[in-house]
């Protein structure tokens, strides 16, 4: 189960990231979360839009309203440029996080010098059952 | 309008009415509306649809704090909405506490009653216990009815009670009129009765219905006098 607080920080590129390439509303944003989480993960309406809201205060998504074939209105969003740009800084930022967090939870993909030289016993199991992950 | 509509409606009921809350308000609707119809479309009764739509829809708290109705880390003190809500809440409970003891009263008064005739056989105290204990319980219902009803109608305007109680000095007076005509009618209710069947003079006494009226009257205009001057 994956707590909504350690994802707080991340909606932001959940959403910035599927709209990259293409507009999109409401929605067809949730479905496409879903889809893409493997139907393991939800994030609620209010979620969403609070995040949508903040981004576009921010001047990184805009909205326009459009109609689409079964007649019914819905706002569209769109990434701007400075959208993108702070897309890619939170994505190397979190590249960073997951590299440092790693570290501390999966000991064998430390480099072996560390490994060796670190004055933590990590019990044969963590490296078997780490091993047999890769 | 759809039962999605209607439920995000209330969610936005005790919303400051901002263009930004509306906007919002219209978004959510836009999707919320777009799940339901899917669900529907996927052989989905309605209920099933509105519980699904209910249940992944999130909490209004991070609504509030992206609308700065209620911004994060701002000490102990209440935000206004959160404070609404509270008295929203506080308020019915009161009006549910007042209006229970309200009846348990004039149920003991009239027990009072039955049990002072059938059994000590003496009419003055069953008299005085149905009058007393009811009148009390009468007074009880009639207040809390009243200030439920008037802070009703303040909280969904959007004013805090407590704002008023604070910055309105005339607060004490109205109260102190609704209690004091409450008493009066009551009372002139009670010598009503006493003289019609102690006295068998039902018809004078009914004099007293328009005197108590008038005498509201005047405790009004005085009391509002003193609340002005203040």
């Amino acid at each position: 189960m994956i707590s909504s607080d350690i994802l707080r920080g991340y909606n932001d590129i959940i959403v910035l990231g599927l709209l990259i390439g293409q507009d999109s509303y409401g929605y067809n944003l949730m479905q496409e979360i879903a889809v893409r989480s493997g139907h393991t993960w939800q994030m609620k309406e209010t979620t969403l839009y609070s995040v949508l809201s903040r981004l576009e205060k921010n001047g990184l998504v805009t909205s326009y309203s459009g109609t689409e074939t079964m007649g019914r209105k819905r706002t569209y969003f769109h990434i701007t440029p400075e959208g993108l740009d702070y897309y890619q800084q939170k994505c190397a930022e979190w590249i960073e996080t997951k590299q440092l967090i790693d570290r501390f939870t999966l000991p064998t993909l430390l480099p072996a010098s560390i490994r060796d030289e670190s004055p933590v016993q990590y019990p044969a199991e963590v490296f078997r059952r780490a091993d047999e992950k890769h | 309008m759809s039962k999605v509509t209607e439920y995000i409606d209330n969610l936005f009921y005790l919303m400051p009415r901002t263009d930004a809350a509306a906007e919002m308000r219209q978004k959510l609707i836009e999707s919320s509306e777009d799940k339901y119809e899917a669900l529907l479309s996927w052989g989905r009764s309605e209920e099933e649809a509105l519980g699904i739509v209910v249940g992944e829809f999130g909490s209004m708290e991070e609504i509030c704090e992206e609308l700065g109705v209620c911004p994060m880390g701002s000490g102990t003190s209440l935000n206004p909405a959160q404070q609404l809500h509270l008295e929203y809440a506080r308020l019915g409970k009161n009006f549910a506490v007042g209006l229970s003891c309200g009846i348990i009263l004039c149920v003991l008064g009239l027990l009072g009653c039955i049990f002072f005739s059938e059994v000590v056989w003496s009419d003055l105290l069953a008299v005085t216990s149905l009058f007393a204990l009811g009148g009390i319980g009468a007074v009880v219902i009639v207040y809390s009815a009243l200030s439920y009803g008037r802070n009703k109608r303040l909280l969904q305007m959007g004013i805090p009670l407590q704002q008023i109680q604070k910055s309105d000095g005339r607060h004490w007076t109205r109260k102190a009129e609704e209690v004091i005509c409450s008493l009066i009618m009551l009372g002139a209710t009670a010598l009503f009765f006493m003289i019609g069947v102690f006295g068998g003079a039902w018809h004078p006494a009914w004099v007293l219905f328009p005197m108590g009226g008038i005498l509201c009257g005047i405790i009004s205009v005085i009391l509002e006098a003193i609340g002005r001057s203040n």
